[in-house]
């Protein structure tokens, strides 16, 4: 209240102190970064991750991308499809970016064909010679030999090859992902389709496309809100000095964002769009309450007017920020880098903005001086009526029916939640539909082993353990098992890599050496594989050269997985855990791309579930605190917790699974849901403690909080709607179900609260 | 002045000129010698040949040594040719693994090499002209790393200054493949060699894949010794980014008996030699000289 009246009497300096501190502020601003990778998610020495990391140590994996080449039914193996191949693999060794060595493909993978008693590694395709039909059919019949045509570098039937190459981890991703885009995009001159995937251009044209989303969606954010609160106020200027308000304390806490060297991921980009209906949700309230002092006291001055106003939506409004804030920073509580930002900024924002609230908005409504007409606004009147409407016919018996009603739809919905709902993600399933990636990583799935990868380790715990031929085998037989999935495209191991040898020198075909090991008439000594370990170490670019550790005790199991997602990666990975373990010593521990990617989505959508309950629990003791009545604690909570089980239940019955965007829109409600019921709560206790009876009460609190739980809903739902347009579809899914969550939420308050006042036989 | 006070002045006017020409050509200043000339002179010293030496080499990642390896290294000037023959004494797993590089100036890349596998097929496979550049035993080091001579056809040597390794002064040459031929034969855009002239020896090579981008791996000579007329490398360290390298630790050496002939360095022996390794080639070495 100090505040409120200095900033009522200081109108000018508050606003040129605000002006001051937001240009202090842009200067920090350019300091933010976009982390578009996934394991910029996870914090550093996360206990989940220590294990992975170590591992993708050892065998220094990074990120991977995928192209993938459509020879038609004409085939890969001919002279100009091949000549594409291998310009294009030249190429992207020299994209900037890409770790040159790291390239895979037919053009550079070492030849390990004998001819008589000479062995050449050069691979065909890198000696300088023009491919022609001779050296193309000599290329596909060594190809099948060694068994390289498993989908993984050739298909089977040679009609699609890929390039693999890793991007340096240093790298820029959006610079990466453009790079190879405009690369590829040269080389479909030559006719051929040519298609891109793997999880760094995934990420890399998510955060693009987001990035490029939030440059028109915050414009439009602004002018929905200011159009839909301007019908809503009868009056412009409310509307604009609100969104004013909010755009500063987005400044300052971006300002500090930069200050203090955060990043902003590629999940939480609409951090702007939330804080920004958010914060206008709150000076809703006071606006509303602004508007209706105006315009029945017109010719009060403008400093009482807004004295009066801000000083009667004062005490819920407290409540209802520090229950946003709480909201927001159980997210914090995740431990996911984004969810950590995401929580402890928005909460920052919030915070700033509840602090503008009562300073510069009414200095700003001080120096504009809105001149508003007298008498109710026709919004006003047909809320206070429909709500006086609503209680009266609570009052007669219909409060019972609501609270059945409710109920009867909560008990379902519980138990679909609690039952059906799945979880499911992944970064390509990000990406708008018509994204060159999306198809790309369609065609390549189908054509080819897959775009993503589950890699493995497995440790035998004794030096040299898997030169030994029992655990070598025993890798064989979960590699077979694996391949005989239908979610896993190929799989790739240093049992395979030595086969591979072994058979080539022997000059017998792959396929046919292999099965004679599963078929025992063969088997391997541990000098042959030995030797075979020796030579695969020994040639750069040996597509094992990274399978076995320098010890021979830890080796690495790669799995392609066909349209990788969580629960895909999820059922691979039980399969891998399963029997052949104790021959070789331990568990496999999952590591590299696809289990970041899994791992994110598992942790940010348990850690999103789990923050739900944190931000209930939050809610009820903030109430608890305030009110002073577990009545009254239950009775603001309630509304808010059935909407967010609804919507749970929904998504549950539509078999809408929780992703990493969608899963925060529970959060969001929760944060900002709660403020309708604490409005009502709080003003009808007002009403009490004044002596009223408890009806009067009600409907007195009702009538005077009731527009503007509505103002509010309708600004939070407009607001939220345009993520719906967003061409990112996860962004489209969490706006969707918050204006879903927030629309159900301001129904059940005005429908529940009355309900369990008129219910319940002592005041609250 | 006098006349013979001017003649005594002229008389010393001119012995001053003429001291200051003679010295001006008994000392020319120090002329910046051809990559090639420095090159040919390091590849016609005195190596010790023909010669023998057993090699401890080490892989290492970080200061962890992962893998370890003894080998046997014969050698033998034939002709215009250097065949090394290489066997693998430990570890025992691989024991009779051998190959011989012949360093031949007719050959593509300057080298040729043959391949014996002692486990499966027990095959001896020639290892058709390439880069060479495969890792030695899964080594930092390649087959061409441990050439005696360094190849010059096809490339072009220029010299890039002067440097000091190991407490000498090293003249720095750079090669690039300035043939197709030579671009094929190698992965490398450009090598930084550094020779020392006095004794001749290769103190330090600089490995680029790009021209001007940082080296991809360097090799360092950290002691050196002379064993008779020759010098040689004890101790060499391969290093690549991310803390992996390769050390190379000279054990023993000494000159190959005469009763050793060049009929031992022909592929077909490969089998012979590894089959003996540990008998026939080093009993003879050790019980008759030693180094």
């Amino acid at each position: 209240m100090v505040l409120l009246r200095f900033s009522i009497r200081h109108p000018r300096l508050i606003v040129g102190l605000a002006a001051l501190l937001t240009l202090l502020s842009c200067l920090a601003i350019p300091q933010i970064q976009l982390r578009l990778d996934a394991r910029a998610l996870i914090p550093q020495g996360d206990p989940k991750m220590r294990e992975s990391d170590a591992a993708s140590g050892i065998f220094g994996l990074n990120d991977m991308v995928v192209i993938g080449i459509d020879g038609g039914q004409e085939g890969i193996f001919r002279p100009e499809n091949l000549k594409l191949l291998q310009e294009l693999s030249r190429d992207l060794a020299r994209t900037e970016g890409i770790l040159p060595e790291s390239v895979i493909s037919l053009a550079t993978v070492p030849r390990l064909n004998l001819e008589g008693d000479s062995l050449d590694l050069r691979p065909l395709l890198d000696r300088g010679e023009v491919a022609d039909a001779a050296m193309a059919q000599r290329l596909r019949r060594e190809t099948s030999q060694v068994g390289l045509d498993d989908g993984v570098l050739v298909t089977r039937d040679a009609r699609a090859a890929a390039i693999y190459a890793e991007v340096d981890r240093a790298a820029d991703r959006s610079h990466i992902g453009s790079r190879i885009l405009a690369l590829v995009s040269r080389y479909r001159d030559r006719g051929l389709p040519l298609y891109v995937s793997g999880n760094v251009m995934a990420q890399a044209v998510l955060g693009e496309t987001s990035a490029r989303d939030l440059a028109w969606l915050v414009p439009v954010v602004i002018v929905v809100l200011v159009a839909v609160m301007s019908l809503v106020f009868a009056h412009p200027i409310p509307a604009l000095a609100s969104l004013l308000e909010v755009g500063v304390s987005l400044f300052w806490t971006m300002g500090l964002m930069g200050l203090r060297g955060e990043s902003v991921f590629v999940t939480t980009l609409t951090l702007p769009v939330v804080l920004i209906v958010i914060g206008v949700t709150d000076d809703a309230y006071a606006l509303n309450r602004f508007c209706v002092e105006a315009r029945r006291h017109p010719d009060r001055p403008i400093a009482e007017t807004v004295l009066v106003a801000f000083s009667f939506v004062s005490p819920a409004l407290r409540v209802t920020a520090a229950a946003t804030i709480g909201g927001l920073l159980s997210l914090a509580a995740v431990k996911l880098e984004p969810q950590r930002v995401f929580g402890l900024y928005g909460a920052l924002s919030v915070f700033f903005s509840t602090l503008f609230t009562f300073t510069l908005l009414p200095a700003l409504l001080v120096l504009i001086k809105p001149r508003l007409r007298s008498g109710d606004s026709r919004f006003t009147r047909i809320a206070e009526g429909s709500l006086r409407a609503l209680v009266i016919a609570l009052g007669r018996g219909w409060a019972w029916k609501v609270l059945a009603a409710v109920a009867l739809l909560a008990l379902p919905a519980g138990l679909l939640a609690a039952s059906r709902l799945r979880i499911e993600d992944s970064w390509v399933g990000n990406l708008p539909d018509a994204s060159e990636i999306v198809r790309g990583d369609r065609e390549i799935n189908r054509l080819l082993a897959g775009t993503n990868t589950l890699d493995l380790l497995f440790d035998s715990g004794v030096r040299d353990g898997f030169l030994d031929p029992g655990r070598l085998s025993a890798l064989g037989v979960i590699e077979d098992r694996l391949a005989s999935s239908p979610m896993v495209g190929a799989t790739v191991s240093p049992y395979g890599d030595v086969v591979r040898v072994c058979a080539a020198l022997a000059g017998v075909d792959y396929r046919a050496y292999r099965e004679q090991l599963r078929r025992g008439e063969r088997s391997l000594t541990r000098p042959e594989i030995e030797q075979a370990v020796m030579m695969l170490a020994s040639v750069s670019r040996a597509p094992s050269a990274q399978r076995l550790d320098e010890e021979g005790r830890r080796s690495h199991l790669t799995v392609f997985i066909r349209a990788g997602n969580y629960s895909r990666v999820r059922d691979v990975l039980a399969l891998a855990s399963r029997p052949e373990s104790p021959v070789i010593g331990s568990r496999p521990v999952p590591f590299g791309d696809g289990w970041i990617s899994y791992l994110t989505v598992h942790s940010l959508v348990l850690g999103e579930v789990r923050s739900i309950v944190l931000a209930i629990a939050f809610d009820l003791l903030l109430t608890l605190v305030v009110f002073r009545s577990l009545g009254a604690s239950l009775m603001s909570v309630l509304p808010v917790a059935v909407s967010v089980l609804l919507v749970l239940g929904t998504l549950a019955a539509m078999d809408i699974p929780l992703g990493t965007a969608n899963s925060m829109f529970a959060c969001i409600a929760l944060g900002i849901g709660i403020d309708y019921a604490i409005n009502v709560v709080a003003q009808y206790r007002v009403n009490l403690r004044r002596g009223e009876p408890r009806y009067a009460a009600l409907l007195k609190a009702y009538i005077m909080t009731g527009p503007a739980v509505i103002t509010s809903a309708i600004a939070i739902i407009s607001g939220f709607m345009v993520l719906a347009l967003s061409s990112v579809p996860p962004n489209r899914v969490l706006g969707i179900l918050v204006c879903f969550a927030m629309a159900l939420c301001a129904g059940l308050t005005l429908l529940l609260v009355p309900s369990c006042v008129l219910l319940r036989k002592e005041n609250v | 002045m006098r006349i013979s006070g001017r003649i005594a002045l002229a008389a010393l006017v001119v012995t001053i000129g003429l001291a200051a020409a003679a010295a001006r050509s008994a000392a020319p200043p120090a002329a910046v010698p051809e990559g090639l000339r420095l090159v040919n002179e390091y590849n016609q010293r005195n190596f010790g040949s023909p010669g023998w030496r057993r090699v401890y080499l080490e892989l290492k990642s970080g200061a962890k040594v992962t893998r370890s390896f003894t080998i046997l290294h014969l050698w033998r000037i034939v002709d215009d040719e250097v065949p090394s023959l290489v066997v693998l004494e430990q570890p025992a797993g691989l024991r009779g693994t051998s190959y011989l590089l012949v360093e031949d100036p007719q050959a593509p890349a300057e080298m040729r090499l043959a391949l014996r596998l002692p486990a499966g097929e027990r095959r001896v496979l020639t290892i058709t002209p390439g880069r060479f550049e495969e890792g030695l035993l899964g080594s930092d080091f390649a087959y061409s790393d441990l050439r005696w001579r360094l190849p010059t056809t096809g490339f072009r040597l220029t010299v890039a200054g002067k440097s000091r390794l190991l407490g000498r002064e090293v003249w720095m040459v750079d090669a690039e493949p300035s043939t197709p031929q030579a671009a094929q034969s190698t992965s490398w855009a450009r090598v930084r060699y550094y020779l020392s002239r006095e004794p001749a020896i290769l103190l330090g090579a600089d490995f680029h894949r790009n021209p001007t981008g940082a080296p991809f791996k360097q090799l360092r000579v950290e002691s050196t010794a002379r064993v008779g007329q020759a010098w040689t490398q004890t101790r060499m360290v391969m290093s690549l980014a991310g803390g992996r390298s390769s050390v190379l630790t000279l054990k023993d050496v000494g000159p190959l008996p005469e009763s050793i002939g060049t009929d031992l360095f022909v592929p077909e022996m490969l089998g012979t030699v590894a089959e003996r390794a540990n008998g026939w080639v080093a009993d003879r070495l050790l019980r008759r000289e030693g180094p």
